[in-house]
């Protein structure tokens, strides 16, 4: 299928293609089960949703065309077709065609698994082509833009001009559709337009349609920029004044063109007419339907749960802000409204942060900490001498002090970085509604604990290792209808994912009351598969944690639903590398539950990595003044330490390898030597190695290793694996009283 | 030199980066943004972009009007933008001259493609 062309199979470009390509097939499979949600819902399909999809299926043609993909060009070239049809209005929603989307996902979904396997591919040209000769069948669509029907605008030609074909076809549908035009004109400040414009969005959008964002031909301050927002609602441009609330923006109604003016000559007088207040259309239908729609809302969101509901208090304060209202803001895109009222508070009192600026704040205050351990060895000396003792009382005090307030600053600022899990949470649940489709088992999904907070990086790299549990508990753990009644089940099956914190660790569970893992069968498959030893004495525990193993599943054959390749080791791998862990339990016929262990936070440090005899440490770069390379013969010895003579001031040397009993590297005529230092002390560590800076996730050690002086954690390295992390303090303070001591 | 690739691929921005690397711009700085808002966004905060490479089709504000609120605004009416279209939106290249971009490619292009047009437009 390829051709040749275009970058090479084995480059970078080719398997970042992959992965997005991977991507926007999930994405799509999503919007596809929202579309048909809102199709059983009834009432209108949020047009976004169509247009997002034709955006992902354009994409994948440009991408698939770039790799000489052909075939993949072609087919994603007839779905672009299709979906452009659909939200162009000239094929209906319950077309054929239409009715085909699913099937050329899933076409998508194999052939992109498929890639690499000549033979295979092969075959999935045949299926391209067959699915292709399918959809021409069904034709392109028919043009049934009923100009009739539509009312005539006095648009400014200049905008007019801008819309894309799509935008004008929204345009004509919302006038059908009797919706009010308006013009939202607004100017913001260069350097924070984007809040300002997607606040101003996102707060139209909770009562009608963006059709189009468009740069406003008219003058504004240079450091400021301009924007003409052409929306439809069900709002009159006074109401619409009201509803956004913003002193830097103007709402102007577009008026009808009732034939009275000349059409062809559109004056610019026309444009500049007062806004007319009263609606050109008729009045919006449903007004008063604003409260029950709030309740359908909430109906089919996921079972009952204390935490998953929309936030109808929130939504109705709106409502309060608005009054009085002669026109309560209706739902605009189909009754979608409710999910998307809730954020107009939150985006009021919330400010936004570059993730970096918490970084660099997280890094100083990471420094305090390693200022404030100087002070404590201080407090130490000082209290040691019976002459200073009295000032050492008063600065133990203080120091005590400092501590208790750094340690809440510190929390404020890890606080910072943390979010709830309520947005991933909510996306399983999606994932639940359309495998209960695809799959035609009935499975409920209960949330608890959504407002747990975990650190914003971490939520992000949650989804994957949670939608793979959710599936493999859907797939393989729930049984099929009969077999669970024959068991003495309900028929209904029942996923729960519980979340909690546990101390400075968020605990996630995924519990089943499926099947269970059988432990004779894992045991048998390990010992096939020769991970075990056949005979060999484990404990239940230790049986199920074989499913963990690379290439062991318990079920031989693999299901579109739980994916290929990507396993339970993966999924321990993932949440490895976020330095948590994944336990498993299960009792045979009733059940599997699957925990993660999170820390709360990812701290990101700066380290330079050093390497001693084999191993590798961090040190925290924080703490490193410099490094040189030296001489062997430069070090002096003398009683038992050595020195080094740092540009006339003696520095203490201490040898990596003595520290943690490494053996010494013989006869090097060079060394390094890393000169850290904590307040006033300063000492230089001898190491064999520097492998470079990096950034590093301070993680505890945990199990029987434990705390080990001079040790302040653990990190993972790509290259080096796990790698622990120095304590300066410790390191500097423990050699610097053995140097007093002598 | 600094760069702005606009595109809501992240292998497209890629691949365009890696493009302009081997064209003997290594060194540069390499702004990327997903659609025509954080495009904006970009250019507003870095200053000075020597040189756009901007998609047509896009989420949240698309790549005409991407450069028609470029153009409209006198501190960045001067700055190169390289559209970058597909076969089937060919009737953009059109509009996109006219409201000044200065140069196009088609997708899918080869990377001497995209080199020969960088190099027309900065020389």
């Amino acid at each position: 299928m390829a051709n040749g062309n275009g970058p090479d199979r084995d480059s970078k470009a080719y398997s970042e293609f992959l992965s997005e390509a991977e991507e926007m097939l999930e994405r799509l499979r999503g919007d596809l089960a929202d579309l048909e949600d809102q199709r059983h819902d009834g009432g209108e399909v949020n047009p976004d949703l169509i247009n997002g999809m034709f955006r992902s299926a354009h994409s994948l043609k440009g991408l698939s065309g770039m790799f000489g993909l052909d075939a993949i060009a072609g087919l994603a070239h007839h779905f672009e077709d299709t979906l452009d049809g659909l939200r162009l209005g000239r094929i209906a929603l319950d077309s054929p065609q239409a009715g085909m989307i699913g099937n050329i996902i899933d076409l998508f979904g194999t052939v992109m698994a498929s890639l690499g396997n000549e033979a295979e591919e092969d075959q999935m040209n045949a299926s391209i082509n067959e699915l292709i000769a399918n959809l021409e069948a069904g034709g392109t669509g028919t043009e049934e833009e009923d100009s009739q029907s539509v009312p005539r605008l006095l648009l400014d030609p200049t905008l007019m001009r801008a819309l894309t074909e799509y935008e004008e076809h929204r345009l004509n549908e919302n006038l059908r559709r009797h919706r009010i035009v308006l013009l939202v004109e607004a100017a913001f400040e260069i350097l924070s337009f984007d809040e300002g414009l997607s606040e101003l969005s996102s707060s139209i959008r909770e009562v009608g349609e963006v059709i189009s964002t468009l740069p406003s031909p008219g003058a504004a301050a240079d450091s400021q920029i301009r924007f003409v927002l052409l929306v439809a609602s069900d709002l009159d441009a006074p109401a619409m004044t009201r509803h956004i609330d913003s002193p830097n923006a103007s709402v102007t109604a577009v008026p009808e063109d009732t034939g009275a003016a000349s059409t062809e000559t559109p004056a610019p007088a026309e444009k500049l007419e007062p806004p007319k207040a009263e609606p050109i259309c008729a009045p919006p239908v449903h007004q008063q339907e604003l409260s029950s729609l709030l309740v359908q809302a909430d109906a089919p969101a996921p079972p009952p749960s204390s935490s998953v509901h929309y936030e109808e208090s929130t939504s109705s304060a709106v409502d309060e802000e608005d009054a009085p209202h002669e026109s309560p803001p209706p739902p605009g895109d189909g009754g979608r409204v409710p999910e998307e009222f809730s954020s107009l508070k939150s985006v009021s009192d919330t400010v936004r942060v570059d993730i970096r600026k918490l970084n660099e704040l997280m890094n100083l205050v990471g420094e305090l900490v390693m200022h404030r351990s100087a002070i404590g060895a201080t407090v130490r000396t000082l209290s040691a001498d019976a002459a200073t003792a009295r000032a050492g009382e008063d600065l133990g005090k203080t120091y005590k002090g400092l501590s208790r307030k750094l340690k809440d600053l510190q929390s404020s600022v890890l606080e910072l970085r943390l979010v709830p899990l309520r947005q991933i949470l909510d996306k399983l649940s999606r994932v639940v509604r359309r495998l209960r489709r695809e799959l035609e088992k009935d499975v409920i999904l209960e949330l608890n604990g959504v407002d747990t907070e975990l650190d914003k990086l971490m939520v992000e790299e949650l989804v994957d290792p949670l939608v793979h549990l959710v599936r493999n508990s859907f797939d393989h753990g729930i049984e099929a209808a009969d077999e669970r009644v024959a068991a003495g089940k309900s028929e209904q099956g029942r996923i729960v994912i519980d979340a909690f914190q546990r101390g400075n660790h968020v605990v996630i569970q995924v519990t089943d009351d499926g099947r269970g893992i059988d432990p004779l069968a894992v045991r048998a498959k390990a010992e096939k598969m020769g991970v075990i030893v056949s005979g060999m004495e484990l404990t239940r525990k230790e049986i199920l944690d074989l499913v963990f193993h690379p290439g062991l599943s318990t079920r031989a054959e693999v299901t579109g639903t739980s994916g290929r390749g990507v396993g339970m080791d993966v999924v321990r791998e993932n949440i490895k590398e976020m330095g948590g862990i994944v336990t498993i339990d299960s009792d045979l016929g009733k059940g599997t539950v699957t925990s993660l262990t999170l820390p709360v936070t990812l701290a990101i440090i700066q380290s330079l990595i050093v390497g001693s005899s084999d191993q590798f440490y961090a040190i925290p770069l924080n703490a490193v003044l410099e490094t040189l390379l030296i001489d062997a013969n430069e070090i002096q010895s003398s009683e038992q330490q050595e020195l080094l003579n740092l540009r006339g001031e003696p520095l203490t040397l201490r040898s990596l390898s003595d520290e943690f009993g490494l053996p010494r590297a013989e006869d090097a005529e060079q060394v390094y030597v890393v000169v850290i230092g904590i307040g006033e002390s300063r000492l230089g560590l001898i190491v064999d190695r520097l492998e470079g800076q990096q950034d590093t996730v301070l993680k505890p050690i945990q199990g029987p290793i434990g705390e080990v002086r001079g040790i302040s954690g653990a990190t993972e390295i790509s290259e080096h694996g796990a790698v622990l992390v120095l304590d300066v303090a410790a390191i500097v303070e423990d050699t610097l009283r053995r140097r007093d001591l002598r | 030199m600094k760069f702005l690739t606009i595109d809501d691929s992240i292998t497209v921005r890629k691949i365009i980066i890696r493009t302009l690397e081997q064209a003997g711009y290594e060194g540069s700085e390499f702004l990327e943004a997903a659609d025509g808002e954080e495009g904006l966004e970009r250019v507003a905060k870095a200053g000075e972009v020597e040189l756009v490479i901007c998609d047509v089709n896009m989420p949240n504000m698309n790549g005409l009007d991407f450069l028609r609120a470029l153009r409209a605004n006198s501190a960045w009416a001067h700055i190169p933008v390289l559209m970058v279209t597909t076969e089937s939106s060919r009737h953009a290249i059109a509009e996109a001259m006219e409201i000044g971009a200065n140069a196009y490619v088609v997708k899918p292009f080869t990377p001497e493609m995209l080199q020969s047009a960088i190099r027309g437009l900065l020389g």
